[in-house]
């Protein structure tokens, strides 16, 4: 019964949120008729639907992470390729790569994010093989380990630069789905970024199967005809892949990946078959509805607040409601 | 399985619309003679120089710290320094921006190529920069006289100050990390104009990084904190520093004025003179 209502409300909510935000923006009263409105279309278009990918793509993740590896604390970030990223985008905002190249930001800091998230994602896959083999242990442990590299490195590009870039690069490693001025090449860059993660998705949520019988019990998958090192391999890269390509475009909105899932199994129960595409849709709601606490801020307010920080303040009361309902 | 494949169909649908949208081009033909009517400062050093021009009728909108004069800050804010609001940037649909290198030359980048007319101004490296500076923004918004008559009031303030004896300064700008000005900064060539030697004008770079012990090892005879909160406490070594000595230690000097190269900055240095001046 509850888990029919999710059905109908996450949905509803979503829908309802795209209205509102395409409604709301930064200058209420401003774009009334559609002659004003029009050219703000497309930012608004844009802001919506990067933040409907990113958040479901994130909040995907790491329901397929915390299934595989049997860990509920795990988050899309565990892996690594976050950092890799937020290196990528540091060197090229710190160091002035983009600029010096004469790319817009959005071209820039995706391709050096990108290339980071790959960078370390291959690091890790190295790390974490053993012998040919790859426990899910060592892969959580290279993971955390290349975490901390990255975010050594960070600091010390941060060290090194020193100047105004620093609060740039504060907003796009804690989230940012705003500001992206899109032309041809930026749309074209978003587009291929938006399929390969679509299609990711996809390919996460056909495994639930295999999901469900290693989230349960790892021995009894090996002999139910589970193959659980193709499996882990599988799961690991594309989430990689994904992970890095959510980060370089917005950057490491916090929270999604951790608890939208948790929330999910709450309402939905266990099956992944469930959990991941309400995953998406969860995801997608919290960051629509968070970019939107941020919109209707900045009318009151001339500050900018990185999207990480309304996620957690908005989703923190949601998720600890519904887990003492739960419990109790 | 059947929800699977509605998600991924609505999916597909996602990311078939992430294509279609934004490419739309806000590209406008511009006329780049066109004297600017509606213009954007996301600078506040830009700003108050459009308002020592009294062109202010013209400035449609301005970053969030631009709070200099207070009228600015009544205008539209449409971002900090590095991030803008693109809904009010179009809505506003500002026939020029005016933006500083090197700070700004990303979102120059971004904002020429979403087809924005953008005016670009380095930032000064000495105080000839600064009327440079003056000079071109006018032109740019067509008062070519008036942009004259500005400067040269501003010359006629700055050749006015009385140059002290020489001495040694140290200009500390931040203490977490320790920072100070090299000779790329008009600062050390604002305070030169007043018999002040910056002890790191060796230092080829605008804004730099250094050690305690390079302060100490210089033994400035003056110093200045331009930072909010800066207090001129003991620290360790400081005691037999020429400038602690002599008490000309100075933590209350007109911060935005020193800062900004903008028109209040000629007057500021004559403060600077005078207080320490009158301290010796």
């Amino acid at each position: 019964m509850r888990a029919r209502l999710g059905w109908i409300i996450l949905p509803l909510a979503l829908m309802g949120l795209i209205a509102v935000s395409l409604v709301v923006g930064a200058s209420p009263g401003k774009s009334c008729t559609w002659e004003a409105f029009k050219p703000l279309l497309s930012i608004r278009l844009t802001r919506i639907l990067l933040a409907i990918f990113a958040g479901g793509v994130l909040a995907v993740v790491g329901a397929a992470l915390q299934g595989l590896l049997q860990n509920p604390l795990v988050d899309p970030y565990i892996i690594g390729t976050s950092s890799g990223a937020g290196v990528g985008v540091a060197l090229s905002v710190l160091l002035g790569w983009t600029t010096a190249l004469g790319l817009t930001s959005v071209i820039g800091h995706s391709l050096f994010g990108f290339a980071g998230a790959l960078g370390a994602l291959f690091l890790v896959y190295a790390l974490a093989r053993i012998r040919g083999r790859f426990s899910r242990l060592s892969l959580i442990l290279s993971g955390v380990a290349v975490g901390f590299v990255g975010s050594g490195l960070i600091t010390v590009l941060i060290a090194f630069a020193r100047d105004q870039g620093f609060q740039r690069l504060v907003y796009l490693l804690m989230g940012d789905v705003s500001g992206k001025w899109l032309s041809a090449p930026e749309t074209l860059a978003l587009g291929i970024g938006g399929v390969i993660s679509i299609l990711g998705c996809i390919w996460l949520t056909f495994r639930w199967r295999s999901l469900d019988v290693i989230s349960t019990n790892i021995e009894a998958a090996e002999s139910l005809g589970v193959d659980t090192q193709k499996l882990t391999v599988e799961v690991f890269i594309i989430s990689a892949v994904l992970v890095g390509i959510v980060v370089s475009f917005v950057g490491a909105v916090s929270f999604v990946g951790l608890i939208v899932p948790h929330t999910v199994r709450f309402i939905f129960g266990p099956r992944h078959s469930k959990v991941l595409p309400a995953s998406f849709l969860a995801g997608a709601v919290l960051l629509l509805a968070s970019d939107l606490g941020l919109k209707v801020i900045s009318i009151y307010f001339p500050v900018t607040l990185p999207l990480s920080v309304v996620t957690t303040l908005v989703g923190v009361p949601a998720f600890l409601y519904l887990m003492r309902r739960k419990t109790t | 399985m059947k929800i699977t494949a509605k998600l991924g169909l609505s999916f597909l649908v996602l990311s078939a619309s992430l294509f279609s949208v934004g490419s739309c081009s806000r590209g406008k033909t511009i006329n780049d003679q066109k004297i600017p009517h509606k213009v954007i400062s996301l600078m506040p050093s830009l700003t108050e120089i459009v308002y020592a021009l009294e062109e202010e009728d013209r400035l449609i909108g301005v970053s969030n710290y631009c709070d200099y004069p207070p009228q600015a800050a009544q205008k539209e804010h449409v971002g900090d320094l590095i991030s803008i609001d693109q809904e009010r940037l179009i809505i506003l649909n500002p026939d020029i921006i005016l933006l500083s290198s090197p700070t700004q030359t990303q979102l120059a980048q971004d904002l020429k190529n979403a087809g924005f007319r953008i005016a670009m101004f380095p930032d000064p490296g000495d105080l000839e920069g600064v009327f440079a500076q003056i000079q071109s923004l006018a032109d740019t918004l067509g008062v070519h006289q008036k942009g004259k008559l500005l400067v040269d009031s501003l010359r006629q303030v700055l050749s006015s100050i009385q140059a002290a004896e020489s001495l040694s300064v140290y200009i500390e700008i931040s203490n977490e990390p320790l920072m100070t000005v090299g000779s790329g900064s008009f600062l050390t060539d604002a305070f030169r104009r007043i018999g002040l030697y910056n002890i790191f004008a060796d230092n080829p770079s605008g804004y730099t990084v250094i050690s305690p012990e390079e302060v100490l090892s210089r033994s400035p005879q003056v110093i200045v904190f331009l930072y909010p909160g800066a207090a001129a406490a003991a620290r360790i070594g400081w005691s037999n520093l020429p400038a602690v000595k002599a008490y000309l230690v100075f933590d209350s000097l007109p911060l935005d004025e020193l800062q900004r190269p903008g028109p209040r900055l000629i007057a500021a240095i004559a403060q600077v003179s005078s207080i320490i001046h009158n301290a010796r």
